[in-house]
């Protein structure tokens, strides 16, 4: 049987005193979308760098396309990981960046250059060639993307990707993901602007305080905090827990 | 691919960006380079302007008045100054959250641990050696223009290159291992530029200044220590020098054995301590801060009133938690050392250092002030803060900063040199007219002459660096109003004192005319 995409056991993560994640039970099976939402400091983007390696649970499992976390070089594969800032270098070309990520994934160089086109293209950036300096926020977010899925991952990790893009860009990257969820690839996405999430997700999860405080299909959620929208069920929900 | 061929990929990397950023900024580039110049310039400047004395003979070697033997004495505890310096910096600057790293998450999950920190490690040291390459470059220009090859140079090269990876990998570690060791104990990491500055600055004036200017035990105990043999290889231009074989050997095993061991140390300590976010950092020290910048404030009230004051506090409290800029001054303390030890006798040094913390100190705290509130500069201009108190505010906090700089250093100076506590007392007094007067004309030409223009000035983040031009005519101005000092110290040194009160009298024209220039600068100042 294969193994969901991501799966924990009452995942936990503690800074001294402070709970940032209290025991999170979560299940996301291959090629979903899967809204993460919460509101500041929920503890979103902690579960994110858990699951993808960059931090150490203080407690229970968790495990990637059936690898522990625990094992970062047999998670990494799996995973592509699109931090709130994209993790870029102004000094390169575009171009170079997915080039120099594409290698350090085991890529060829030629691998590595048609497979950057091809994502550049689908994202509909044409500034490969332009210092990453002189780059908007939309498209560094882009090229993001297009970095984190260079190496054609199980699951992508986003983080906030539509934060700070205008609505075409938006649209854009809202239109990749739907194109990469479709292909397969299970994508697991926080943010704040919900109606991204309404539009995009199979399912998502409230995170609040550290705690999941709900989950199921977005229509689900909605019905639990009795009707409206999701930005109406985010609100009752988060508030009824404070 | 393997780990290696990854290390090497991401220091090829680094390295091209490194080498576009310095030629994107040709000004800074040249800028750096002209600093790291500046310390062999020195060894070849005359004597009586504060040099070495040293020439490039046209056999290559480097000559003077009995050259050898003092290369050959100094050389050695100057290598162990500048490796402890190196160390130091290396444990305080390295990288301890993945956060840290340049693209971390990207380099860790693609090319794993061991290849990010060989690769990064291996950038960083072909930048540092890039930089310390320009004295064997100059070097090497030297002895071609004096018409004779010297082979010795390369192996000097060797000696410097040993010195620098091993010092910095075992800084890396050492910090490294000093945070593992703080987070496993809950206590607060906070590394601080001044903290960094003052132990450059002890080790400096322990290993380098002290064995130059004194045969002290310190020099001797610098010069037995393996660090020293690193200078070995540059000895061996001097024919006169006597180098030891072993003592060469002796330098590659330490240094690479240290430099290996560094590099395990620090791959293993960065595969726990970069996944350890202690968390959002909650004002780490900052109590201690907040208490000494709200008794400034209360102090400072009755002189200034309640508006200035509240300025005041805040201007010290934000330099306390970001006191980078407060570390410049250390490098002129370093320049009133150079000076002590070519000449300046010895009990003008509380003197000096006062007349230094007076210059250097209100520069760094208010030739920026605009910009340094940045994202918080409309509440303070929607706020209705008159601009006479705000002027205030900042000189008061400048002018504090000057006399406590001025105490810290005499403090330190005192452990060290044992200062008479009569010419502190007079250094202490003494600084207080010099700042009353240089605190307001550093606010006014950093308001009147403001870094950015005023949409960067809003859209800055933290303490920065003033503009050149606020920088310039402050020490225009400062200059100027000392020329009655100058004048009389040159051509009547039996009229000091009214030389003095001169300077005084026309720097506190220049810093009451300047206030008024800024208060209403600062009043009429908008954000477009």
């Amino acid at each position: 049987m294969t193994p969901p995409a991501i799966e924990t056991d009452g995942l936990r993560k503690q800074y001294g005193d402070t709970v940032a994640l209290a025991g999170l039970d979560l299940r996301v099976e291959r090629g979903e979308v899967y809204g993460f939402l919460g509101p500041n400091g929920a503890g979103k983007t902690t579960t994110m760098r858990l699951l993808t390696t960059l931090l150490r649970p203080s407690g229970g499992e968790a495990w990637i396309c059936g690898e522990p976390v625990t094992d970062r070089e047999a998670v990494a594969p799996h995973v592509g990981h699109l931090p709130e800032r994209p993790p870029l270098y102004d000094e390169l070309t575009g171009r170079e960046q997915l080039r120099f990520a594409g290698e350090l994934r085991g890529l060829g160089s030629a691998e590595a250059d048609r497979r950057a086109e091809s994502r550049l293209d689908a994202l509909g950036l044409d500034a490969g060639t332009d210092r990453i300096s002189t780059y908007s926020t939309g498209m560094r977010k882009k090229l993001g993307i297009a970095q984190a899925t260079l190496h054609e991952p199980d699951v992508l990790f986003l983080d906030e990707p539509t934060n700070g893009l205008d609505p075409r860009a938006a649209r854009a990257v809202r239109d990749r993901l739907t194109a990469l969820a479709a292909d397969g690839t299970t994508v697991f996405l926080s943010t704040h602007i919900l109606p991204v999430v309404e539009e995009a997700a199979d399912r998502v999860g409230l995170l609040n305080a550290g705690e999941l405080i709900a989950a199921g299909r977005p229509a689900r959620v909605i019905d639990r905090a009795e009707g409206g929208d999701l930005e109406d069920a985010f609100l009752e929900l988060t508030h009824e827990e404070r | 691919m393997n780990w290696r061929r990854r290390a090497l990929l991401v220091a090829r990397v680094h390295v091209r960006r490194r080498v576009r950023r310095a030629l994107d900024r040709p000004k800074r580039s040249v800028l750096l380079v002209s600093l790291f110049l500046l310390p062999v310039a020195s060894l070849f400047a005359p004597e009586q302007f504060g040099g070495g004395g040293f020439a490039v003979g046209a056999d290559g070697t480097v000559s003077g008045d009995g050259a050898t033997a003092r290369i050959a004495a100094v050389l050695p505890p100057i290598f162990t100054g500048v490796w402890l310096f190196l160390f130091l910096a290396g444990a305080f600057t390295v990288d301890d959250r993945l956060d840290d790293v340049d693209g971390g998450d990207l380099l860790v999950l693609g090319g794993g641990i061991r290849a990010t920190v060989l690769g990064v490690s291996l950038a960083e040291h072909a930048r540092r050696l890039a930089l310390f390459g320009i004295w064997f470059v100059v070097g090497a220009v030297g002895v071609i223009v004096a018409g004779a090859g010297v082979a010795a140079l390369p192996l000097g090269a060797v000696g410097f290159v040993l010195l620098l990876v091993s010092a910095t990998t075992a800084g890396h570690a050492v910090g490294l291992f000093a945070r593992r060791e703080l987070l496993d104990r809950g206590i607060p990491v906070r590394r601080t530029g001044v903290a960094l500055a003052v132990g450059a600055y002890l080790t400096f004036v322990a290993f380098v200044t002290l064995p130059i200017g004194v045969d002290l035990p310190l020099g001797e105990l610098g010069a037995a220590l393996p660090t020293a043999w690193f200078a070995d290889w540059l000895l061996l231009e001097y024919p006169g020098a006597a180098v030891r074989p072993a003592r060469l050997l002796g330098s590659v095993a330490f240094g690479g054995g240290v430099a290996v061991a560094g590099f395990l140390a620090k791959e293993r300590l960065a595969a726990d301590v970069w996944f350890r976010d202690p968390g959002p950092e909650r004002d780490a020290g900052g109590g201690t801060a907040l208490d000494a910048a709200d008794t400034i404030g209360r102090l400072v009230r009755p002189v200034v009133g309640p508006a200035a004051a509240a300025v005041t506090w805040q201007v010290l409290l934000r330099r306390l938690r970001s006191p980078t800029v407060l570390a410049i001054p250390v490098v002129g303390f370093l320049l009133v050392e150079h000076e002590l030890r070519t000449g300046l006798p010895a009990e003008w040094y509380p003197l000096a250092v006062a007349g230094f913390a007076a210059l250097a100190l209100p520069a760094a705290v208010a030739l920026n002030p605009l910009a340094d509130e940045g994202v918080g500069l409309p509440l303070v201009l929607a706020s209705g803060l008159a601009g006479r108190a705000f002027v205030a505010g900042y000189a008061a906090a400048a002018a504090l900063s000057a006399w406590l700089g001025t105490a810290t250093a005499l403090l330190v100076a005192g452990v060290l040199f044992g200062v008479r506590p009569v010419a502190a007392a007079v250094a202490l007094v003494a600084v207080v007219p010099l700042a009353l007067v240089t605190a307001p004309v550093a606010v006014t030409a950093g308001t009147v002459l403001p870094r950015n223009d005023a949409h960067e000035t809003v859209a800055s983040e933290g303490v920065g660096f003033p503009s050149k031009y606020a920088f310039a005519v402050y020490a225009l101005v400062v200059a100027a109003a000392a020329a009655p000092f100058v004048a009389v110290a040159a051509f009547a040194p039996g009229m000091l004192l009214l030389g003095g009160v001169g300077a005084l009298l026309l720097g506190g024209v220049a810093a009451a005319v300047g206030s008024r220039v800024a208060a209403s600068r600062f009043e009429s100042f908008a954000l477009d």
